[in-house]
């Protein structure tokens, strides 16, 4: 089933393309990565296909377009969790994944059990269950990373929207975000992230886009994206790839420019 | 889990009804004390025996000084609280940023220009026009630079203008009367008010209360960001027009009666933050009682204490909430990356 359907996005930041006619699709139960250097274009991409920048092209969201739908069902249908987010007032964990509850609440009345249940699921899910009542500024960054997930995750969307979710996290950290968002797309929705890390990209999700100045440089798995001529052409890099029972492993390893200095 | 949420309601509920209760010990003191009879229970038994000169004092002097009080406490302190909750701000007060200052300044010119004797209406609505205009350019100036620090500095500015403008006008005064009575302005005071004054300025006040009290979840949201904030549904302009125009109808209507005092709405909040766990929403109905509890406080203080000249309410809360302002200003700093 196709979750998300977005045809020739365009947008444009102060007069200039900063992404350009891009098409992709996410299924039900697919996790799909944005990569490309600083400044490509992923983080816009992905605003905008949370309806928070104005684009040109169509989003559709469950076959219904972004555009046409209300502020309430919109926030529903998705749930976005901004780069290097954080919380201004040191809520305790459990406030702070109640506010992903927001879209469903009826105006004046207090959480209903189905959304007490929605913020329950999403600190098991996290394994912050017992840090419920700890509020925000005593958790380490780790933890914090995970109570802010636990809050998308209490959207409910069909549509999970993340932006550089591993970011200044350490590899124990990542490796468990990385889990609880495919866990998350493998329970049927559909999960798309920013990501700069390349081995993750290829181990974790079921297609990459890779972007340069704001164009599509290419679309599908990660055998075919993560290329070496792919790789030159957008990061500049050369990488060591490598499998390990059965996974790909992609290592950037050289810049190209002294790559290229070294063989002359 | 359900047992949790509901012992955070009941703690909730019973927070605003300690503070009811103090609030109402307040009024009551407020009403039964004063210079002309230090003994409440004297007073209490000359009400109830029908003592004419108690019953006109207490109905026509105390009784305005007490509900105005209460009025423009709640004001400032609501007011502090959503002004924080919308640009995140813990320093974010409309003394401070001169939001009072400049309702000032609407209510001297409308005296100054003789606008005031024309109607009655002219002078808090150019209080409220002082007041929407500078809670409208520093909500602007928020969304383009969103540094706590550069919004307090923008404060400063708009409260220094507004002050010297005042001070022109009272410069040019042109006579002693208009000039003793647009003094008031600068500093503040609760003293010498009537019933009229009280029905002057509530209905202003009671509108921004509704449209201050109504933003309590989007500001909830706004502790995430604001992409993340719209993400949820929360509509930025909307909500922000919302606090300004119910700052500028609660504290332009509060500073037309009683010139601007400041501090309250910083010190109210910023004492129940803790108590209810840091959560915007939970902040505005207990910051607005703490608020009105805090000025009534002051007030009585004031009226009670054995002073030559009675002082000037603004300018006590100033000596109260200058000290709360550099420590607050310290551990915001801190905070900063």
């Amino acid at each position: 089933m196709i979750v998300l359907d977005g045809e020739q996005i365009s947008v444009a930041l102060a007069g200039r393309t900063v992404v350009n006619s891009i098409s992709f699709r996410a299924n039900a139960g697919q996790l799909i990565a944005l990569l490309g250097p600083n400044g490509a274009g992923k983080s816009t991409l992905l605003a905008a296909l949370a309806g928070l920048r104005p684009f040109h092209g169509s989003v559709r969201v469950q076959g219904r377009l972004l555009t046409r739908l209300n502020r309430r069902d919109k926030a529903r249908a998705l749930a976005y969790l901004p780069q290097g987010q954080t919380a201004h007032w040191p809520l305790t964990v459990r406030r702070l994944v109640e506010l992903g509850r927001l879209p469903h609440l009826a105006p004046w009345q207090p959480p209903a059990a189905a959304d007490r249940l929605a913020v329950e699921t999403a600190l098991q899910r996290t394994g912050i269950g017992e840090l419920a009542d700890r509020p925000f500024d005593t958790l380490s960054g780790g933890e914090r990373a995970r109570v802010l997930l636990a809050r998308v995750l209490a959207v409910e969307a069909p549509l999970l929207l993340a932006d550089e979710p591993v970011a200044s996290l350490d590899p124990y950290q990542q490796l468990q975000v990385m889990e609880l968002l495919r866990d998350y797309a493998n329970s049927g929705a559909a999960v798309v992230i920013v990501l700069h890390d390349l081995t993750l990209a290829a181990r974790f999700c079921d297609a990459l886009l890779l972007l340069r100045n704001g164009t599509l440089v290419a679309h599908g798995p990660a055998e075919m994206v993560l290329s070496p001529e792919h790789l030159a052409a957008t990061y500049r890099v050369t990488a060591l790839h490598g499998e390990h029972q059965g996974q790909p492993y992609v290592l950037p390893w050289r810049q190209q420019t002294r790559d290229r200095g070294a063989a002359e | 889990m359900n047992d949790a949420a509901s012992a955070d309601r009941r703690r909730y509920r019973r927070l605003n009804l300690s503070l009811v209760a103090v609030l109402l010990g307040l009024s009551l003191a407020g009403l039964l004390l004063g210079p002309v009879s230090r003994n409440p229970w004297q007073t209490l038994i000359g009400l109830l025996g029908g003592d004419q000169r108690l019953v006109a004092i207490v109905l026509e002097i105390r009784l305005p000084r007490v509900l105005l009080g209460l009025l423009v406490g709640a004001s400032l302190g609501l007011s502090g609280a959503a002004l924080q909750g919308l640009l995140r701000n813990p320093l974010a007060e409309p003394g401070i940023l001169g939001v009072s200052a400049s309702a000032g300044l609407g209510a001297v010119l409308a005296l100054y220009f003789g606008w005031a004797q024309v109607t009655l209406w002219a002078l808090p609505s150019f209080a409220l026009l002082g007041a929407l205009l500078a809670t409208a350019f520093l909500a602007l100036l928020a969304i383009r630079d969103s540094s706590p620090l550069s919004l307090i500095l923008a404060g400063v500015a708009v409260s220094s203008l507004a002050v010297a403008l005042t001070s022109l006008a009272l410069n040019l005064a042109p006579n002693p009367l208009a000039l003793s009575e647009m003094v008031l302005w600068l500093l503040g005071s609760l003293r010498d008010r009537g019933l009229s004054d009280v029905a002057l300025a509530a209905p202003f006040m009671l509108i921004g209360w509704v449209l201050l009290l109504s933003v309590g979840r989007e500001l909830d949201a706004l502790t995430l960001g604001e992409d993340a904030a719209r993400s949820l549904g929360v509509r930025l302009g909307w909500l922000r027009a919302r606090v300004i125009g119910g700052t500028a109808l609660a504290v332009g209507a509060a500073t037309a009666v009683t010139g601007s005092v400041g501090f309250v709405g910083l010190i109210a909040p910023h004492l129940l933050r803790p108590w209810v766990g840091y959560q915007p929403s939970r902040v505005l109905l207990p910051g607005a009682l703490a608020g009105a509890a805090l000025l009534a406080a002051a007030d009585l203080g004031i009226r009670l204490l054995p002073t030559q000249q009675e002082l000037m309410l603004g300018v006590v809360t100033a000596l109260l909430g200058v000290p709360f302002f550099v420590h607050l200003l310290l551990r915001t700093r801190r905070a900063l990356p």
